[in-house]
């Protein structure tokens, strides 16, 4: 039944996931918080373990859960998921798309779903803020140092990885 | 095998290029960092020139499909390209593909930070890195919203969104469904009038 579960809260995941895996994370967070499959902090890490890590960050933060969940099968299950729908999407699209453009219906719902996906992950970034102490008063001034720079560091283009490997270096340097 | 006989064999020649669809992708796979999109100049290498699969015209229909598509955008790339070169069964070798060296480094990283996590130092390096992940999320929902925001009525679906969210925590689910009816209904009230 668990396995089942993580299946079906995937696929869910995986089907309303419009515009790339980032728009991802706000739905999984949702269900994580819904489902208490693992504890908020560990999320975020997750995700950052994810993001540092090549290959699509929601299939691999899928994995964790799903083994964290219910060990290996979990881990396949939540995977599963979470790619079916690409799948089908894509393979439907194929059929209906011809001569490189796209149905007017599809163009038209992206035209409102796309700002409602800004608004969710926009969302997903305060909470996390929040959940991990970022946005409260336990909050060090350094670590919204950490934060601006990087958001700097991303906006100039700089490799993730490369973000991520400094402030964990920072974080070491900060706080031991 | 000489390749003669993998010519004249067709359940040979289909496993052959199956494994040369899977094999291609697991070469991309390791170098697509920071999103979906990094992975268009290696379809142009991998895909277009050296293997000859695709035109490169057809690259923007790859991303349109790809980013039109829920779901990871390297994800449905490979996918939609699989499944030209050799149909469903390609569109599944590629995905795999694409997923077997990501999956075998997440899994040896998560088993180093499961094992770990308590200690003094990895518990300060993660002190350092929420806040960077945090800011990187947030710089995404700006990168999407710069090209999604541009003009009253997507600014008005963002805010309403983001007020409902905020305020009511309604459902992720039923805000998108919500939006994609808004943005359907609005351009098609607009084109009639035009």
């Amino acid at each position: 039944m668990v396995l089942f579960n993580l299946f079906v809260e995937f696929f869910k995941i995986g089907l309303f996931g419009f515009g790339g895996g980032y728009a991802m994370i706000p739905l999984m967070a949702q269900a994580v918080r819904e489902h208490h499959w693992i504890p908020q902090q560990q999320f975020t890490d997750i995700i950052a373990i994810a993001g540092s890590a090549p290959g699509p960050i929601a299939t691999n933060t899928a994995l964790f859960i799903g083994y964290q969940t219910s060990g290996v099968p979990g881990a396949l299950m939540a995977a599963a998921g979470n790619l079916l729908p690409s799948l089908l999407m894509v393979l439907l699209l194929i059929k209906v798309i011809t001569n490189h453009a796209r149905p007017n219906v599809l163009n038209r719902s992206l035209y409102g779903i796309h700002p409602v996906i800004t608004a969710l992950i926009l969302y997903a970034g305060v909470r996390m803020g929040i959940e991990n102490e970022l946005f409260s008063q336990a909050a060090e001034y350094s670590q919204y140092g950490i934060m601006v720079l990087s958001i700097i560091l991303f906006y100039k283009k700089v490799s993730p990885l490369w973000v991520i490997g400094l402030a964990g270096i920072a974080g070491i340097l900060i706080y031991s | 095998m000489s390749l003669q006989t993998v010519k004249n064999n067709t359940v040979g020649h289909d496993l052959v290029v199956l494994f040369r669809i899977f094999i291609t992708f697991m070469k991309i796979s390791p170098l697509t960092f920071g999103g979906g999109i990094a992975m268009i100049p290696h379809i142009e290498k991998d895909i277009v020139r050296k293997r000859g699969w695709f035109a490169k015209e057809d690259v923007p229909s790859i991303v349109a499909v790809a980013q039109s598509a829920p779901g990871s955008i390297a994800i449905n790339a490979s996918i939609y390209i699989g499944h030209k070169v050799h149909g469903i069964p390609g569109a599944i070798a590629a995905m795999v593909g694409m997923l077997l060296p990501a999956n075998l480094i997440i899994i040896v990283l998560t088993y180093l930070y499961l094992t770990y996590q308590d200690l003094a130092i990895v518990q300060d390096a993660f002190k350092g890195i929420r806040p960077a992940i945090i800011g990187l999320i947030l710089y995404a929902a700006c990168k999407i919203g710069r090209l999604s925001i541009r003009d009253p009525f997507t600014l008005l679906l963002f805010a309403a969104a983001a007020g409902l969210l905020f305020g009511l925590a309604i459902s992720p689910v039923f805000l998108i469904i919500g939006g994609g009816i808004a943005g359907w209904l609005y351009s098609m009230c607009r084109n009639k009038r035009s």
